[in-house]
């Protein structure tokens, strides 16, 4: 899919997604018992942390400026958070060559790769400073 | 008798801008090769050059959707589909156009297993609360 067809039918969906969960972070807390978020699907099954987990907490902190706090619920996705944007954006729009060079800079897959495993493995560990990592 | 006239100073600058001649290898994009080739795995791995190296990005690696199904689905099928990304950028760069092609394939199949999943899941989440606030309409 070329990137004028992608942008024509992603990008409301995604503007239109982002809206709704902004919407909903606004309205509902996550840290609350009875919220309608849904828990992660691989704690619930197995218990351990996925890289993912934490990141409606931090989402919902970070809408709520609370920037140390979204840190402590799920580092690497506030971290990623900004660089995963921008690659979404070239997926689906033309961005100016500045923009392009940094997608293009952290386009690798392999640093990418190594970081969340050992992300996922790490934040599981429940010693000092590994702990810091878990959600929470 | 004029004096010498002074060295060309051309001469200095084109012997230092004298082009060194290596293989162009990080700039050369491979023709395209047809990804639904049943025999391409048994291709003899002799036919191709052995340090040929392909540019980054002539096999799309699906990153960023790989990430996105890592860190926003909690399925342990993000991570698969991440180390196939990364497959493909390291295949690429030992030569294995192929294998990256494949590798590249394999990343988008469990970015969209990853997130059918987890629509499915969210939607049968939405369902269960639905039902729970149908069954108990005082909490809600």
């Amino acid at each position: 899919m070329d990137k004028a067809a992608a942008s024509r039918f992603l990008l409301p969906a995604f503007i239109l997604a982002i809206l709704v969960v902004a919407f909903l972070l606004w309205q509902f807390d996550p840290n609350q018992v009875g919220n309608p978020f849904p828990p992660c699907p691989s704690r619930w099954l197995t218990g351990l942390y996925c890289p993912g987990c934490g990141a409606t907490r931090a989402l919902h902190a970070l809408l709520h400026g609370n920037l140390e706090k979204a840190i402590s619920m799920n580092v690497v996705f506030v971290f990623s958070l900004p660089l995963v944007a921008l690659m979404l954006m070239h997926q689906l729009v033309r961005l100016p060559s500045a923009c392009v060079a940094v997608v293009k800079f952290f386009g690798d897959a392999r640093p990418w790769a190594w970081l969340l495993i050992s992300y996922a493995v790490l934040r599981n560990l429940p010693w000092y400073p590994f702990n810091l990592l878990a959600p929470g | 008798m004029p004096p010498a006239p002074p060295a060309n100073p051309n001469r200095a600058t084109f012997s230092a801008s004298e082009p060194t001649y290596t293989q162009p290898q990080s700039s050369y994009v491979p023709p395209p090769v047809q990804s639904d080739n049943p025999y391409a795995a048994s291709y003899p791995s002799s036919a191709k050059p052995p340090t040929q190296s392909y540019a980054k990005g002539s096999v799309p690696n699906y990153l960023v959707w790989a990430i996105l199904a890592t860190l926003c689905c909690c399925l342990p099928a993000g991570i698969v589909a991440i180390v196939y990304a990364a497959q493909v950028d390291g295949k690429l760069s030992s030569g294995d156009y192929e294998g990256a092609l494949a590798a590249s394939n394999n990343a988008k199949m469990w970015s969209w297993i990853s997130f059918g999943a987890s629509a499915v899941v969210g939607v049968l989440y939405f369902l269960l609360i639905m039902m729970g606030a149908i069954a108990d309409p005082g909490r809600y």
